[in-house]
């Protein structure tokens, strides 16, 4: 995909306010990974089908893949680079490593920005929910159960941290 | 171009109209459509909105099916419609797409998905501008699929579209959209009505109107339907019956609606559906199943016949 025209985007960027010239059809993703730096959210698919790429849009979970760069303007996005750090991870990072909920990792920071998209809303959610949330992200190593019992336990942290 | 109002987008020339871009951005990345001038409408406040009004829920093309899904409105007023967008594609997804790109999604057949690299062991088909169709190769015409969950709920209703065409806006039924759209979209690739979809509206239930939706996926969260049905019973108007993801356009079961307003019982509405569909479906060869399979699924509909006792209640 190649477009003649560039475009001046602003996005709100894990907190930072920066600034991308872009091509009309690129892609969140391609900004994030190319020209922000961003390499957390993965390059899967490219289709919007494996949920790798997910990053979170204005509060919302969206394949970044998916997403035309123009189209985030002016717009909050959160990244897995975002939210957490080696030394003091989010919740749900700490979690999954708990859990064993990875193995490759390639599927983990999408399940990650998908779980915390759902957190966010709501912040007590039933494994329904939990499943229903995560049911646009593929892992094809770990397998789900680990994963559903990190998000679990995730909530329970985020819960003990609300109740003090 | 990032366009903010209707009046901007007239001065467009030959341009793609982008909702949220979900279908559109897998054709451009495999090259299966090469759209050079693309409009974005994320920014036209008049797309937006959810509102009810004296005789009509009105919808606004740009609400994405995740609002759509959620809406209190819809889900009162509208429920096959809300479940519709509630089942379409994943959460992810679900949060981008919009009602109009929904309606105006690209026909889809396992020839033509492909990448660019899959699809040039082939002859050209219709839709890339070749004269074949390689599901049906004597057919004259393009038999891709259209997989629109919503269009089969807003066909149950009876909804229609207002539209802006030749700088003319009106209301035309949805129905009338989908086949022009889906006569158009067989052509090729990057044929396209010329026109812009700005809002939908939906006739308000009367006392005792009941509907429903239902699909059937392999793994519903990525695969598109095998099939959908919507169904809507009661009130004051004919019972109506529609099932989608079986032919180039959703197919109206007018002989199955006449038998439910009848008050026939599950077994013989069930048989008609599956006789009316055995006539006007066109299945045709799918990634998951083979078209007799998809045949045994007309059965499905019975599912949805529950929905008739809540009227008894």
């Amino acid at each position: 995909m190649k477009n003649e025209k560039n475009n001046e985007i602003t996005l709100f960027l894990n907190g930072s306010e920066q600034r991308f010239c872009v091509e009309t059809d690129e892609t969140l993703l391609h900004v994030l990974r190319k020209r922000a730096g961003l390499t957390g959210a993965k390059k899967g698919c490219d289709l919007g089908e494996c949920g790798a790429c997910t990053v979170i849009l204005d509060g919302r979970a969206v394949n970044s893949c998916c997403v035309f760069a123009v189209q985030a303007d002016g717009k909050h996005v959160e990244t897995i680079e975002g939210i957490g750090t080696a030394e003091h991870p989010h919740p749900l990072q700490q979690a999954f490593v708990n859990a064993g909920a990875i193995q490759c990792g390639f599927c983990t920071p999408g399940m990650i920005m998908a779980a915390k998209a759902l957190l966010d809303r709501n912040p007590r959610p039933s494994r329904e929910e939990i499943r229903q949330a995560l049911s646009g992200n593929l892992c094809r190593c770990t397998g789900y159960e680990r994963i559903e019992q990190a998000v679990m336990m995730a909530v329970e942290i985020i819960s003990g941290y609300a109740e003090r | 171009m990032v366009v903010r109002t209707i009046e901007e987008t007239l001065k467009v020339q030959a341009g793609t109209f982008v909702g949220g871009g979900t279908d559109l951005m897998p054709l451009l990345k495999n090259h299966a459509r090469n759209d050079k001038n693309l409009v974005f409408l994320n920014r036209m406040e008049e797309l937006k909105g959810i509102r009810k009004e004296t005789d009509y829920l009105y919808l606004g093309a740009g609400e994405t099916l995740y609002d759509l899904s959620v809406h209190p409105l819809v889900q009162k007023l509208a429920p096959a419609i809300a479940q519709a967008a509630g089942m379409t594609a994943s959460p992810q997804i679900r949060n981008i797409a919009t009602l109009g790109g929904n309606i105006m999604q690209d026909r889809r057949c396992i020839y033509f998905n492909q990448s660019q690299f899959w699809r040039k062991g082939l002859e050209r088909c219709f839709k890339t501008g070749g004269n074949i169709c390689h599901q049906i190769p004597n057919s004259p015409v393009c038999r891709a699929i259209y997989y629109s969950d919503v269009a089969t709920a807003l066909l149950a209703y009876e909804a229609e579209v207002e539209c802006v065409e030749n700088k003319i806006r009106s209301w035309i039924p949805v129905q009338k959209l989908v086949h022009r759209h889906s006569q158009v979209n067989g052509l090729a690739c990057d044929c396209h009505l010329p026109l812009l979809v700005v809002r939908f509206r939906v006739p308000l239930p009367a006392e005792g109107e009941q509907s429903v939706f239902n699909k059937y996926a392999m793994r519903s969260t990525i695969d598109f339907p095998l099939i959908n049905f919507a169904l809507r019973v009661g009130g004051d108007r004919p019972a109506r019956a529609v099932a989608g993801a079986v032919a180039p356009e959703p197919v109206l079961l007018e002989e199955t609606g006449k038998l439910l307003d009848a008050g026939s019982d599950t077994n013989t509405v069930t048989a008609a559906c599956e006789e009316e569909l055995n006539r006007l479906a066109l299945p045709i060869r799918e990634a998951c199943i083979p078209p007799a399979m998809k045949r045994m699924l007309y059965q499905q509909f019975r599912e949805l016949l529950d929905v008739r006792a809540k009227n008894r209640m």
